[in-house]
């Protein structure tokens, strides 16, 4: 595994899931995963690494849901402690809205915005992991990304790359 | 260029394609055209740029280093000497990596494969094997398909005295009945012995008629008288265990009877009143599938009484079979099953 897969897998989580302690939990388990069912399977790597993560972000989202978002009760491994942000965002740059939408809106577009425009997947493979046609991949990917414009939108949910 | 129709509303849908720059020229000139003229297809133009902007700086987050050195140490990834790839880099081919054991094992990969199926392949075989060399060896004896089978269809009733068209309810047998495997198994082991008795019969004629032509010298003659005598003592023995040359017979009939406890019960006293013995391995009215199945011996007197006790629920008459296993004088066995008549 490369570096910039590590580094798509946990940019992913961080993207998707509610919390940076949930996303690296999942990270963790994406990458275990991926190393075992990478030597059983033939298929593309980056097409299994879709999947998977999107088969544990889903996963992870209901756990965490079922909790009652009370990630007091989890116990998450100790090392985690040590590592105080494990993301570095630009500084001008604010996920608010994107935090915002993610509580509010269906997940599966979101998803494929993340693997297509964070993260600069190629189509055919999203297309070919998300067992859809192409037509419907671009049309979730134009509806969830209208979707965030309109949640960028000044005025109405006043957020926006710099707020 | 062919002039392409374009309305409104399938403008609107195609605002991710201009953004993307999927559209064909002709569809992108009409989009434009358009766009000029809606101000909401261009204020949703507007919002999808700007969610793309937003997403575009989404994409500049990196990995901390402390969380890099992490994942690298939890995984075993390497990842802190690597070199730093741009994400379009991602999709291409890697370089392989120099790891010794990484490259035995993947070179191997098939091997290794194939050595796991064989495996599972001869183990499968010696499962089966197992199980095959466990099964009677009765199941495999197809050569014998003319002869008695160790499972028990009614078989005697082509030799029966009686029609059984006298008895309009009673109907054929066509069950297995389990507890007369043991009877029929016995029968098997009978026509086996027999079969060889008559085997060796042939062997005795045939070397008596040789004798008689002298052609064998007179040590020729010593020697075969051995098993001469064997074969006479063997047809004797024969003689002295058959009793199949008396008739004997089983009396079985089926009544069905609308009442199945209230009737079985009172047979079942009945004859226990009368001195009937259970035969077979079940006990006198043992249940079966809405029946009762009685399997006895009783004095031979008693018969026609047995039949008027049956007969006042439904038409009943014993018919009467050939059958080798003996039965002594005055006795008769019977096999009497009663059956719940259907609604």
């Amino acid at each position: 595994m490369t570096e910039a897969q590590v580094r798509a897998i946990a940019v992913f989580f961080y993207y998707v899931l509610p919390h940076e302690l949930l996303a690296m939990e999942a990270t963790d388990r994406a990458i275990k995963e991926l190393k075992s069912r990478a030597k059983k399977s033939e298929e593309i790597f980056e097409i299994i690494l879709i999947k998977t993560c999107s088969n544990i972000a889903r996963k992870k989202r209901k756990e965490y849901l079922s909790e009652a978002k009370d990630l007091v009760q989890h116990n998450f491994p100790k090392a985690y402690d040590n590592i105080k942000e494990p993301l570095i965002r630009p500084s001008a740059l604010s996920v608010a809205a994107w935090r915002q939408i993610l509580r509010d809106e269906d997940h599966e577009s979101l998803y494929l915005l993340v693997w297509a425009h964070v993260l600069e997947f190629p189509i055919d493979y999203i297309v070919l992991a998300s067992n859809c046609s192409h037509g419907t991949v671009m049309h979730r990917l134009s509806q969830s990304l209208n979707l965030l414009g309109s949640y960028l939108q000044p005025g109405s949910q006043a957020w926006g790359p710099n707020a | 260029m062919p002039k392409v129709h374009l309305t409104k509303f399938v403008c609107k849908e195609l605002v991710y394609d201009y953004l993307t720059g999927s559209l064909d020229p002709s569809r992108r000139e009409k989009f434009q055209e358009f766009l000029n003229e809606d101000l909401d297809l261009k204020k949703k133009l507007d919002r999808n740029k700007h969610a793309l902007l937003y997403v575009g700086e989404l994409k500049k987050i990196e990995l901390s280093e402390a969380y890099q050195a992490y994942l690298a140490e939890a995984h075993n990834l390497g990842l802190v000497d690597q070199k730093l790839e741009t994400p379009a880099m991602v999709h291409e081919e890697k370089a392989p990596q120099n790891n010794f054991w990484t490259d035995f094992w993947s070179e191997r990969a098939e091997f290794l494969k194939l050595m796991r199926r064989t495996g599972e392949a001869l183990a499968l075989a010696a499962v089966v094997f197992l199980v095959v060399s466990n099964l009677p060896k009765e199941l495999f004896d197809f050569k014998s398909s003319g002869k008695p089978t160790v499972l028990l269809t009614d078989k005697n009733k082509s030799s029966s005295v009686e029609s059984p068209a006298n008895t309009a309810r009673v109907e054929h047998e066509e069950e297995v009945i389990t507890d007369e495997i043991m009877d029929e198994s016995e029968e098997l082991v009978k026509a086996k012995s027999s079969k060889e008795e008559k085997v060796a019969k042939k062997s005795v004629d045939k070397q008596a008629q040789k004798n008689s032509s002298g052609v064998l010298s007179t040590p020729a003659k010593l020697t075969n008288s051995r098993p001469e005598t064997a074969a006479r003592k063997t047809v004797a023995r024969a003689d002295k265990d058959e009793p199949a040359k008396q008739n004997f017979y089983l009396y079985r009939s089926i009544i069905y009877v609308e009442n199945l406890i209230s009737v079985s019960d009172e047979f079942l006293s009945y004859l226990e009143k009368n001195g009937a013995k259970k035969a077979g391995k079940v006990k006198m009215g043992w249940e079966k599938n809405r029946s009762r199945y009685f399997h006895f011996h009783i004095d031979e007197s008693k018969r026609e009484e047995m039949e008027a006790v049956l007969s006042k629920y439904a038409p009943f008459r014993l018919n009467r079979y050939d059958h080798w296993r003996k039965t002594p004088d005055g006795k008769m066995r019977a096999i009497v099953e009663i059956r719940q008549k259907a609604n």
